[in-house]
């Protein structure tokens, strides 16, 4: 019977990260990720975990030595958040163009001004399109599980991309709740050997040039096309990789966890809504609420952001008259929920109308309880009747 | 391992060849496996003439010269082509005048 031990969000985080036997580890504490700062430092301290823990001074660097760590092969892990995410931007961008298999936890924070420091979605939606692999969990055995297997998509060779683990901060990163402890022996079989710089390497036995400069020219702009190509193609195989990946987990370990998107009582359902992230668990609540009453209600929810799961929400979306889209964070230009803006996208790949709408909550730590939900099923049941709300709904 | 270093050092006089990209596919990841050598001469568009009849050798050139480039002849200095950028340094600091610049024409 394998070991289940209570533990936060934070720490579920550090034993992926122990389990995937990381080598090299740089963290700079933030609300709320200084959890996994802390138990990254306990293992390393007792000596469970053989990494250096490397002591930097603020989250620029925490990433520039991991993508220097990474180039010289070893596996890396980070986590950071809010400001600190913002302060990492010039490495965080660099890296997945340099194809870095990096695995950082994002435990999302709500963006300031004004000054807070508590959960919401707004830090991952910011720095979404900078090509990292973006996976939100719902519980914390789903993100030290997604930790682990975070390591066999980014080492994939057909992705070779560094992979952010995202978690609700606050309601993920300081929730304890109990969490299974995969044996060790399974994630190393399950992991394999290591083999992080076989592409980009700083090894004197390999010299190459790492990141030359490239462009301008018709010569060098027709190379920094293909790099971009190339990086976009590692993504859409990603999705690919990540539905194996996922398989082969359950496999071994018996967990089940929707790879891409989880559809939840979507059997017969004339409407839905659509979750991302730890609201999910309340979302499911009041789906079945709400089909104790009768209600012909399902769920989607949106495991995998990046790469965007177009085709899987579409054949989704096909299957209802309406989704309500709950976002815990805003899209400014859009006057919705990013995650509402991108479920616009999909509808060209939709073969019937189907009204979306947006509903923003949650913000800042504030929770999304199973009323807000029944709201936004309420709303999806009156524009499947041809009632559409017409601007998005906030739930203050 | 080992294998590969002895290879390497008869290959290369003790250095290790240059990373083997062909198993990597090439749109993958910007590396460079070819080196090009640029000298800072590259870029120069006028160089410097040493009018050896006005040189006294007085090394006021040699000591200015922002790359080093100046080297001593028997009884005047000249400027290495393949360092000089043709920043003209020499021409203003020369106290006999006896350095002029050239067009470059290729």
């Amino acid at each position: 019977m394998p070991k289940k031990i209570v533990m936060d969000g934070n720490e579920a985080a550090a034993w992926g990260a122990l389990l995937a036997k990381v080598d090299s580890v740089a963290v700079y504490p933030i609300t709320p990720q200084s959890g996994v700062a802390e138990a990254v430092a306990t293992f390393i301290a007792d000596g469970e975990l053989k990494a250096d823990l490397m002591d930097v001074e603020g989250e620029h660097t925490v990433l520039s030595v991991l993508q220097g760590a990474s180039l010289a092969g070893a596996r890396t892990f980070s986590a950071s958040c809010g400001q600190g995410l913002a302060f990492m931007f010039e490495p965080y961008f660099r890296s997945p163009n340099l194809r870095l298999p990096i695995v950082m936890c994002i435990v999302c924070r709500d963006g300031i001004t004004p000054q807070c420091v508590w959960g919401g979605h707004q830090d991952a939606m910011t720095v979404k399109e900078c090509g990292w692999i973006h996976m939100h969990c719902e519980n914390n055995q789903e993100i030290m599980d997604t930790v682990v297997m975070a390591y066999r998509v980014a080492e994939h060779h057909d992705v070779m991309l560094p992979v952010n683990v995202c978690y609700d901060g606050n309601f993920l990163s300081f929730a304890a709740e109990p969490v299974e402890i995969v044996d060790q022996k399974i994630v190393d079989k399950f992991l394999g050997k290591k083999d992080v710089n076989w592409h980009v390497a700083l090894d004197p036995e390999r010299p190459m040039g790492v990141d030359p400069l490239t462009g301008l020219t018709p010569v060098g702009g027709k190379l920094f096309t293909r790099y971009r190509q190339g990086h976009c193609k590692g993504m859409q195989n990603a999705l690919k990789v990540i539905t194996d990946v996922h398989a082969e987990w359950k496999k071994a370990t018996g967990h089940d966890f929707a790879p891409i998107i989880e559809e939840y009582r979507m059997n017969k359902a004339e409407y839905a809504i659509m979750t991302i992230g730890s609201m999910t668990g309340a979302g499911k609540d009041a789906v079945d609420i709400a089909r104790d009453q009768g209600k012909k209600v399902g769920l989607i929810k949106v495991k995998t952001f990046r790469p965007f799961p177009v085709k899987a929400l579409a054949k989704a979306i096909s299957k209802v008259k309406a989704v309500s889209v709950v976002d815990r964070s805003v899209n400014y230009g859009w006057n919705c929920g990013p995650l509402c803006q991108e479920v616009f996208a999909v509808m060209p790949f939709v073969d019937k109308k189907v009204p979306i709408i947006s509903h923003i909550g949650g913000l800042a730590g504030t929770d999304l309880t199973t009323d807000h939900m029944a709201v936004a099923i309420e709303n999806a049941a009156k524009a499947a009747k041809g009632k559409v709300p017409k601007e998005t709904i906030w739930f203050t | 391992m080992k294998k590969n270093k002895e290879k390497t050092t008869t290959k290369r006089k003790g250095h290790y060849p240059m990373f083997d990209s062909s198993k990597v596919p090439d749109d993958l990841c910007p590396i460079a496996t070819d080196l090009i050598v640029m000298n800072t001469g590259d870029w120069r568009s006028e160089r410097p003439i040493v009018l050896r009849s006005k040189c006294v050798k007085c090394a006021t050139c040699w000591a200015f010269c922002p790359v080093q480039c100046i080297h001593e002849k028997p009884s005047w200095f000249e400027a290495d082509l393949k360092r000089c950028k043709g920043c003209a340094i020499c021409v203003t600091e020369c106290p006999h005048h006896a350095i002029i610049m050239v067009e470059e024409k290729e």
